[in-house]
């Protein structure tokens, strides 16, 4: 399995290949997009700032600063990939992009775009490119027939959902295999399907809309639209609410472990790299453009130990230096930063007893 | 002049279905209400929910027996559901319109008897609850742009592929932002959902949680009982609508709030809405929900009957899941 991590700027090629990346991708938010469309509307799904490149001539350095940074573990060159994946493009923004990856591809010699439009993925692919075409995960491949959908379309990989289980990941895996798979490893997570998440979030000052701090009144169907009144059931709901709090926070970055690595937390899929090798997932993702160099680095390392140590023992040697590794007990043991839960084995995390809420009967 | 609207009635479920039937189901004040004649059966959003077979031919048999067009709808989800959704497909009666929210579904029924719709899950658009409220001073001086108005359908490349697919409708919503501007001559068949529009969708479902032990709690469920059909949650935000200013403080850091103002808390009743300057929006199960008010209603049927390739509206008394 390839780890795949972000990039953001040249100097960051050459550790993050000597910590074990295999591929990189990046933004590119070019200033004519800006000086068009604005603030507002963005050509992939990070905004203006660190998350991004401003030209093709800083995307060219970056693809020559990856080229010289070295060969990976696997003794190939490392390969970039940019992100094109806006949930759709109207017309002259998809004929503005199509231009820049012809450039892209032409100059920098970009390996990939990640697109998410299916129009626009099959126009880059019927173009005479030859970077390649990923499917992005805002596409939503949740099932091995929409994974054959954007193979048809020419997508020669595909960025699975986030919100897949392992059985889920080895039925789609056998149904497919022609196709390469990717998956989500380390540091974001979305409350909702991103592809099915309406909302921008190219607001500042009003943030993610799935974080927004609602007040919530709970009514019953049943009973006409009427608020909840039995005192058990309101405290069973307040209770839901109170955990749903705890859960939004995991989506985030959350500090770091208390180990010796001290690990950034965040979502998390090392315990499940075991499993992922073994049902023969191609690529595990990295999120972060826009995160720090110690950010981007630490998550490297701990994906390429995670594996190795999978490789060179076993799959449960490897879940408990993921543990040990996160420095995260109570996050583990919440199970909220998972990607994928059921990964984790029961007894090298103390999994919650009892629920925290009044007890029933 | 175009020709009148069609009318579709959408009724998520058996239970729904059979009161109709009973008459005893009240479709409020939308428009159109006198002049269905075609019935969208089943959910968008949500695998779980899928009918039963016995329920979609009950379904067809209700539109039949009026004479009705019918249509089934589908959510997205994994390969389970896709077979689900074929094995319904395949029982289901002819004529036949299918509306898909998972691209693996449109790829599983090309080709067979039956018409396919890309629906508003595959239909991208800005349906952002906040974006009424956000001005320039949001956006670093810059104006909305206008991508917020527009859809996956406003791109050419998107209906020629729909079009090789051997698609010729796709659903939409109007957003809260107000209708897209006049789509393109070539448009494709075109059908609007009212009064309610989908805001956010995924697998991880709040209510799904209640009551469940904790290592599948907050987790894309492999199975549901449906507790979504029991409670609904009414969403207050925590800013004001544009034009009451800053009725409602929102969150700042170091910030204290009053215990009145405790927010991401179940509170027992809210302001009136029609006095409240804080906009509601709704969740039903897995799905964020906003519902246009009046005036928005007349709007959007307006740009509807004056919209090319628009020719049917989806009228939606209850949320629809």
């Amino acid at each position: 399995m390839k780890i795949l991590a972000p990039i953001a700027a040249s100097a960051e090629a050459e550790p993050l290949v000597s910590a074990g990346a295999d591929e990189f991708y990046a933004g590119l938010f070019p200033r004519g997009w800006y000086d068009r469309w604005g603030r507002g509307a963005w050509p992939n799904r990070r905004g203006p700032g660190p998350a991004n490149l401003e030209t093709i001539d800083e995307l060219v350095a970056l693809a020559e600063a990856v080229r010289g940074a070295g060969h990976t573990a696997s003794g190939e060159r490392p390969e970039l990939y940019v992100a094109l994946n806006q949930q759709f493009y109207t017309d002259d923004q998809a004929d503005f992009l199509a231009d820049v990856a012809q450039e892209a591809a032409a100059r920098a010699g970009v390996d990939a775009f990640i697109v998410t439009d299916p129009g626009f993925a099959s126009r880059l692919a019927r173009s005479s490119m030859k970077a390649r075409i990923f499917a992005s995960t805002v596409a939503v491949a949740l099932n091995a027939d929409s994974v054959k959908f954007l193979a048809d379309l020419g997508c020669s990989r595909v960025i699975l959902s986030r919100h897949m289980h392992l059985r889920e990941l080895e039925r789609l895996r056998r149904a497919v295999p022609e196709v390469e798979l990717e998956v989500f490893l380390l540091n974001d997570n979305c409350y909702f399907e991103e592809g099915f998440c309406s909302t921008t979030h190219t607001m500042p000052g009003f943030g993610v809309y799935c974080m927004t701090p609602w007040e919530l009144r709970v009514t019953r169907d049943d009973r006409g639209g009427a608020g909840l009144t039995d005192p058990e059931e309101r405290a069973r709901w307040d209770f839901l609410i109170d955990e749903h709090r705890e859960f939004l926070r995991s989506l985030a970055h959350r500090g770091l472990g208390e180990g010796r690595a001290a690990m950034p937390l965040g979502p998390c899929g090392l315990c499940a790299i075991p499993d992922l090798i073994d049902l023969g997932i191609d690529c595990g993702k990295i999120v972060g453009r826009e995160a720090s160099l110690f950010r981007k680095l630490r998550s490297v390392q701990s994906v390429r130990h995670i594996r190795d140590v999978s490789v060179q023992t076993s799959g449960r040697d490897a879940k408990a230096a993921a543990v040990s590794l996160r420095g995260d007990p109570r996050g583990c043991s919440a199970g909220y930063s998972c990607y994928y839960r059921e990964a984790r084995e029961r007894d090298l995390i103390p999994l919650p007893g009892r629920p925290r809420g009044p007890r029933a009967g | 002049m175009t020709d009148p609207l069609h009318v579709a009635l959408h009724v998520p479920d058996r239970a729904r279905l059979d009161r109709l039937a009973s008459g005893d189901s009240d479709l409020g004040d939308l428009p159109g209400a006198d002049r269905i004649d075609r019935l969208h059966f089943g959910v968008e959003f949500c695998e779980h929910l899928l009918p039963s077979s016995e329920d979609v031919s009950a379904a067809a048999a209700f539109a039949e027996a009026r004479g009705w067009g019918f249509t089934l709808l589908t959510p997205y989800g994994t390969d389970r559901m896709v077979d689900a959704v074929c094995a319904l497909v395949a029982d289901a009666p002819r004529p036949l319109e299918v509306v898909v929210n998972d691209w693996g579904v449109l790829h599983r029924l090309r080709g067979l008897d039956v018409e396919i719709t890309v629906g508003r899950g595959l239909n991208r658009m800005i349906r952002d609850p906040r974006v009424p409220d956000v001005g320039p001073e949001h956006l670093g001086g810059d104006a909305p742009p206008d991508s917020w108005r527009r859809s996956s359908a406003d791109s050419s490349t998107f209906r020629a592929l729909l079009e090789t697919l051997g698609v010729a409708r796709v659903e939409t919503d109007v957003p809260l932002q107000g209708p897209p501007p006049p789509p393109p001559a070539d448009a494709l068949r075109t059908t609007l959902h009212l009064p309610w529009g989908m805001v956010a969708s995924g697998r991880i479902c709040l209510v799904n949680a209640l009551g469940k032990p904790p290592s599948v709690r907050l987790t894309a469920p492999m199975a549901c009982n449906a507790p979504c059909r029991k409670y609904t949650i009414e969403l207050r935000a925590p800013w004001s609508r544009r034009e009451e200013g800053d009725a409602v403080p929102t969150v700042k850091a170091g910030q204290i709030l009053p215990l009145s103002r405790l927010l991401n808390r179940r509170r027992t009743e809210l302001p009136p809405a029609d006095e409240d300057p804080a906009p509601r929006f709704f969740q039903k199960g897995n799905t964020h929900f906003y519902r246009l008010g009046p005036g928005a209603i007349t709007e959007a049927w307006s740009w509807a009957e004056a919209a090319p390739g628009v020719d049917r509206v989806v009228l939606e008394p209850d949320l629809p899941m």
